[in-house]
């Protein structure tokens, strides 16, 4: 048993990321039930699902959870009957492979508990086999001959090199073959088919396809100009198809290729070429500086691309394996997977967290250390300080960076949540998201998995649209709804936008009045961005029923409160009839941040450096006034200038000189005076708490070196008042 | 049995659950919180932990002029969350038994708002009350906004 439980937890992990998978996999296969996706993409999606589902079968079973490895077995089955092209893909499937994955996922939690599973697997497998009776029954009432064996065909047609016509005729043909299958690619390329242009008096085209060689033949001798057919399966195991293009203005081409192929038929057997033998002598190449040779070989793509670009002259080489290829690929993939494992460490979150509670407190060592050293104004030992300060530095850098994981980790589970929502809800809904690559620190991460999960749940029940309403206002059927993280410096800025039916600021204003959240003559006093706020007050929900996504107006007030206590930001914009842009603005990592300390009479505060552009000495007799504001000029620019003392309620003194530090507001500069800088410094942020998560302009605070406690200030909200005209 | 602390507020005399209370201090430095509600003294450092105070004169409407110095800070759980409390000094420890605890009387000869008490003790035939206060009622959900 201490065997099993030794891995465990990595099993569980795994699990859960190849859930994760699936069902964003079986999303794009939903897709493709609609049609919107080509045979490829349709071919790769039903392998990975296969392959997903056969490893964890293997995976549990390894691990003895036979139930779950048999669920997972019955899913591989199905898929197989799927690939085998037995079973079509329609949104029956769908609907029960989501299933299949919602108790898989529900086992996994299970197991991770220690408790049994109760889940009803016989109806989900009598649904199963409804699917494959009905699935059986239709291919039987379809058509006769029943889909063989997608083939790999090389067409290649020869016409009558007289007739004029040929071109067409060529396009003709390239029409007939995608009835019966897919062409991939066709010699001379495709557009100038489509052009009607042939120069030459033959064309190939790699052409998929279900059916035999002969009944390919026939339809394509039907055409008139066509002098012969020749197909052959493309490209027999081992031949490489190699691309060689020389530079245009190369002198002697026909020469230069002849010595290339003279190069290549020592490691192999040239099968064929393209153009002719004959042509290349004569100086007549592909678009004037391309061949293709067709080369038997068991050389390396590597040896082989070396032996042609020792040539002088040739621009590039593309090398091409078939059939061959198609096996490998998964193979390489597989293995390229098992090196990345090998290289990562799974480590459970409480260990990072500890090393990251430890060099906080580091961090706060460090400081009582460097007073301690000052006050004993030793020399050697404030030296040895400041080396182990940036030995420091870098741990804590290289633990924060440890803690980063991308945001795909949250992001994968929308698509499928959004999908069931909208389903639930009766909308249509497309999901865009964009920059799932970004990287936060996990204590972050955790948090805003929930607030996502609440603005998404926000944007499809209250702001898309039924369908039949958005057809009616001229919109697109289907709503569309972003999740766009960007990167900003230390900052991330995700932004949940939809294309819905926006926030009517009359219909909130009549909300919070009935509500009792605000008196009538208040709420006429507000401007529109005030009313827009009032969203997140506690109470507040626009829901006009109750339902149970949206669930009862445990909203966005909460969504709020864990914005800020992660130092983050919440707006709103909307427009109506448009849509509703929520942008969260969050620092990426929240544990340590370089402030500069700042003194006021006797109080000192921490701002944090990023926020600072720069620092400035003010005298009293440079300010100027406007309005009744003070301003300062820097530079030319007009700057208004606020006495830090005021915003925090303390007298101001009248000093004739007095530092101030000039921070960014995003569209506007300000100057804040303050009475003293003292120095920068390291801090840990800790949060204040609930009882006083409403209190505006700190996001927490951090204990010095002796033990205070000192605010950080939240610029931002500090000067919320002061933005629009207050103070 | 009801396990209290008591503590004086001026002349008169409160107590709370021993479960809510986590520790008594000594009065210690507390940082200003510029913008918070009036009753809310500040923040302190709890061990590493960011805690807030309040002045549970203030809290309750009693008019104080008196220095926060000699005071004692309880540190009490209150909705999951640390709070610090200040009251003017903690004078008891005990243990009520349930005939000693009775219901709150509508009138009270106290400026404290019998919404926020949960009971009165009266100990020795009531020579001695106890106004047992009722923390979490006390802070509401929106109360804490103000």
């Amino acid at each position: 048993m201490e065997d099993l439980s030794q891995y465990l937890e990595e099993f569980l992990a795994d699990a859960r990321e190849r859930i994760d998978n699936l069902n964003n996999a079986v999303l794009k296969l939903e897709e493709i039930a609609k049609g919107r996706a080509d045979e490829g993409e349709k071919r790769r999606i039903i392998d990975q699902i296969f392959r997903e589902a056969h490893t964890l079968k293997g995976t549990a079973a390894t691990m003895g959870f036979t139930e779950l490895s048999e669920v997972a077995h019955k899913m591989e089955n199905l898929f197989d009957d799927i690939r085998e092209g037995r079973i079509d893909i329609s949104n029956d499937i769908v609907d029960v492979v989501f299933e299949f994955l919602d108790i898989i996922s529900e086992m996994i939690d299970d197991i991770e508990k220690g408790r049994e599973h109760k889940a009803d697997l016989k109806s989900l497998y009598e649904k199963v086999d409804k699917i494959k009776e009905k699935a059986i029954l239709e291919s039987k009432t379809k058509q006769e001959d029943d889909p063989k064996e997608v083939r790999k065909y090389s067409v290649k047609v020869f016409f009558d090199k007289n007739n004029t016509m040929r071109g067409v005729r060529a396009f003709l043909i390239l029409s007939d073959l995608e009835e019966i299958g897919e062409v991939i690619e066709t010699i001379p390329e495709r557009k100038k088919l489509e052009e009607g242009n042939l120069e030459d008096d033959s064309v190939e085209y790699i052409v998929l396809s279900y059916k035999t060689p002969e009944e390919i033949a026939s339809m394509i001798k039907k055409h008139p100009e066509v002098l012969s057919v020749k197909i052959n399966e493309a490209l027999e195991a081992g031949v490489k198809r190699i691309e060689i293009y020389l530079q245009k203005e190369a002198p002697l081409k026909e020469a230069r290729s002849f010595l290339i192929m003279q190069d290549l038929e020592r490691i192999g057997e040239i099968v064929d070429i393209k153009p002719k033998k004959s042509e290349i002598e004569a100086g007549k190449l592909i678009d004037g500086n391309k061949f293709v040779v067709y080369l038997k070989t068991q050389e390396d793509e590597e040896i082989i691309k070396e032996i042609i670009t020792k040539h002088p002259d040739v621009e590039k080489v593309e090398l091409e394996k078939k059939e061959e290829k198609k096996q490998e690929e998964p193979n390489i993939q597989k293995f390229a997977d098992r090196i990345k494992i090998s290289k990562l460490v799974r480590i459970n979150v409480e260990h990072l967290d500890k090393l990251m509670d430890l060099v906080s407190e580091l961090v706060i060592n460090k400081g009582r250390l460097e007073q301690i050293a000052e006050s004993l104004e030793s020399k050697e030992l404030l030296e040895a300080l400041s080396t182990t300060s940036r030995l420091m530095s870098e741990l804590q850098e290289e633990i924060m960076t440890m803690r980063l994981i991308s945001l795909s980790e949250i992001f994968n589970k929308f698509p499928r949540m959004v999908r069931d929502l909208s389903k639930e809800m009766g909308k249509e809904v497309k999901l865009i998201m964009e920059g799932q690559d970004i990287e936060v620190d996990r204590a972050i991460l955790d948090k805003l998995s929930d607030i996502l999960v609440h603005l998404l749940r926000n944007a499809v029940d209250h702001g898309i649209e039924p369908p039949e309403e958005r057809e009616k206002l001229g919109k697109p059927r289907v709503g569309t709804i972003k999740l766009i993280a960007k990167r900003e410096k230390d900052r991330i800025e995700i932004v949940v936008m939809d294309d819905g039916r926006g926030i009517d600021p009359a219909k909130i204003k009549e909300k919070a009045i009935l509500r009792g959240l605000l008196t009538e003559s208040a709420a006429n006093s507000m401007s529109t961005e005030e009313l827009l706020n009032l969203i997140f007050m506690p109470g507040f929900s626009t829901a006009e029923r109750v339902s149970s996504v949206s669930g009862r107006g445990v909203g966005l007030d909460v969504v709020q409160e864990i914005v800020k206590s992660l130092n983050g930001s919440l707006s709103v914009r909307t427009e109506i009839g448009k849509g509703t842009s929520f942008i969260i603005r969050l620092p990426i990592s929240t544990a340590i941040i370089q402030a500069l300390l700042i003194q006021v009479v006797d109080e000192i505060y921490a701002v944090p450096i990023n926020n600072i552009l720069e620092s400035k000495e003010i005298v009293r007799d440079e300010i100027r006034t406007i309005g009744k504001k003070e301003v300062i000029v820097l530079r030319g620019e007009i700057i208004p200038l606020y006495m830090l003392h005021k915003l925090i309620g303390l007298s101001q003194n009248n000093k004739d000189r007095f530092p101030a530090i000039i921070v960014d507001l995003g569209s506007q500069k300000i100057a804040i005076g303050v009475d003293e800088l003292l120095h920068k410094k390291d801090i840990v942020i800790k949060p204040l708490g609930k009882l006083l998560s409403h209190v505006s302009g700190f996001s927490g605070a951090t204990i010095l070196g002796d033990g205070r406690v000192v605010l950080i200030i939240d610029i931002n909200s500090l000067l919320e008042g002061v933005k629009y005209g207050g103070v | 049995m009801n396990e209290v602390v008591a503590f004086r507020l001026g002349d008169e005399e409160f107590c709370l659950d021993i479960a809510n209370v986590r520790e008594i201090k000594e009065m210690m430095p507390i940082t200003r919180v510029p913008n918070a509600p009036d009753f809310i003294e500040g923040v302190i450092n709890l061990r590493g932990q960011i805690t807030a105070v309040i002045d549970l004169k203030k809290k309750l409407g009693y008019y104080d002029e008196s220095t926060l110095e000699d005071k004692n800070i309880i540190i009490a759980d209150i909705k999951g969350e640390t709070v610090g409390i200040i009251v003017d000094s903690v004078s008891d420890v005990l243990t009520l038994s349930e005939e000693e605890i009775e219901q709150p009387p509508k009138m009270l000869a106290s400026k404290v708002d019998t919404k926020f008490i949960k009971g009165i003790a009266k100990i020795n035939n009531g020579e001695r009350l106890l106004i047992m206060l009722d923390l979490d009622k006390l802070f509401e959900e929106d109360e804490w906004a103000v």
